[in-house]
């Protein structure tokens, strides 16, 4: 057995033991049915029982539970799940409206959406395209109208971020229809928000720090910032979160492909966060 | 590493389709079943027992709000409700002012009721200062797996959902991190206290 298959082993067994330790077993009864890794073994679940009580001998507070479940109930009976529909009704013809001024109204309602309709469907449609879709023109135009409401440097900032996170679900759909190279290219796209989110932010995003540091932001724009950073650091973790999921078994060249996406991905993220933030913490 | 009358994945995914449909008893049924693992997991890491039960909270209320968001895409529900965990205990250091160091008098505060008896509870006390501070040694991939293996309670494949790498990394990981903790926490290869 070479090395490698060695700690593979080891990685099993010790993972075996884990649950079992977890299930109430002592260290003893799992090293029973591993005799030729006793002595390797035994320090290391001596370490993991230590872990394991540390981290399992927290209780939270009396009532801390239940104040949790109020508060969430709360929530649920003010509407604020997401899967809370309201009823339709509700929505265009108020109670408290008299019957004559709502009917009209709702007439000119239902005119206006009429008129509005096609392009609102079209844009509605247009929410799941992806490069080379006949609707994509339209996604676009749609985002590039939202970004011109933006006045501030900030909400430009952070409307860049957020459309970086919008190209990466398009280029996890682009690798989940198996179009690698499409998907590659448009790591442009994902590039030119993050340029521009860094322009509206005020810092300058290098590969290379030592020809060109990255502008430290003051602490009072760093404050002001720390949406934007927060948006960031999820955006960068998007395929951590919700791993790329493709069908069959991936070829190997294949999966070094995606795996290079994924992670010139997360640099051009972890560029840009690394110039808001030097120190920005992390795990 | 998950309670033995857990209800099964397949339960899970179903409780988690009415709570999108916005059924009040769904939402209540996953907090039941979530609510000490993630405040296990968030007092772990937050190490803080007041700030680890506004967390918690947060935790469901987000819950709440994203659900609609979820999709099941072959990753588990509880794999995505410990990133929001996760995500929380990033902004809350955030908050505190990017200081990842956590007093000692608030890890120890964190221990409940369960260590009512004295000896336990200043050996507990002792285990968790030692852990918490060997946890800062290792590497950040190296914590969250710990950290949601054994505090989170979520099995091999659920942490790989959550951290985004395959289960045999996983296990390396957990491996591995276990190795660094025990040179911590035994440096001359006994361990330096009682455990359970």
């Amino acid at each position: 057995m070479t090395p490698f298959e060695i700690d593979k082993e080891l990685d099993e067994i010790f993972d075996a033991c884990l649950d079992r330790l977890a299930g109430g077993e002592t260290v003893e009864e799992c090293l029973d049915n591993y005799p030729e890794h006793r002595e390797r073994l035994k320090t290391l679940l001596d370490a993991a029982q230590t872990a394991l009580f540390s981290a399992t001998c927290v209780t939270p507070g009396p009532g801390a539970r239940e104040k949790g479940k109020a508060r969430l109930r709360k929530q649920l009976e003010a509407g604020a799940g997401a899967g809370n529909r309201r009823d339709w009704r509700t929505l265009w013809l108020p109670a408290r409206i008299p019957r004559p001024v709502a009917v009209p109204m709702a007439a000119v309602l239902l005119l206006t959406v009429a008129v509005l309709g096609t392009g609102s469907i079209a844009a509605v449609a247009a929410a799941d395209s992806v490069p080379g879709d006949s609707l994509y023109w339209v996604k676009r135009t749609k985002e590039n109208a939202m970004l011109s409401f933006s006045r501030s440097d900030t909400g430009k900032a952070q409307a860049h971020a957020e459309l970086a996170g919008v190209r990466a679900e398009e280029i996890r759909h682009l690798i989940e229809q198996g179009r690698l190279a499409e998907a590659e290219n448009h790591l442009g796209a994902v590039r030119d928000h993050l340029r521009a989110s860094a322009e509206h932010a005020g810092v300058v995003v290098t590969m290379n720090p030592t020809e060109m540091p990255s502008t430290r932001i003051s602490f009072e724009r760093s404050a002001e910032l720390g949406n934007l950073v927060v948006t960031l650091e999820r955006g960068g973790e998007l395929f951590r979160i919700e791993p790329i999921t493709v069908d069959g078994t991936v070829p190997e060249d294949r999966q070094q492909h995606i795996d290079r996406i994924r992670w010139e991905f997360e640099l051009a993220y972890r560029a840009l966060v690394a110039a808001l933030y030097p120190d920005t913490p992390s795990g | 590493m998950s309670d033995k009358q857990s209800p099964t994945r397949a339960q899970l995914e179903a409780l988690v389709v009415s709570a999108q449909a916005g059924e009040t008893a769904a939402f209540e049924a996953l907090y039941d079943h979530f609510y000490d693992r993630i405040y296990r997991y968030v007092s772990f890491k937050a190490g803080d027992a007041t700030a680890a039960e506004d967390i918690t909270e947060d935790v469901f209320l987000r819950m709440l709000k994203s659900i609609g968001s979820y999709k099941h895409r072959g990753h588990p529900f509880s794999s995505w409700l410990f990133r929001i965990g996760h995500n929380l205990v990033v902004d809350y250091f955030r908050k505190k002012g990017r200081d990842k160091s956590v007093p000692l008098d608030k890890v120890l505060a964190v221990v409940g009721e369960s260590s009512i008896d004295l000896d336990n509870y200043v050996q507990t006390k002792l285990a968790m200062r030692e852990v918490n501070a060997a946890m800062e040694d290792l590497t950040d991939l190296q914590r969250q797996v710990i950290s949601l293996r054994f505090a989170g309670g979520l099995s091999v494949n659920e942490t790989a959902q959550a951290v985004g790498r395959n289960e045999n990394a996983v296990k390396a990981l957990q491996h591995a991190g276990i190795k660094k903790l025990r040179k911590i926490l035994m440096p001359g290869g006994a361990p330096s206290q009682q455990t359970v």
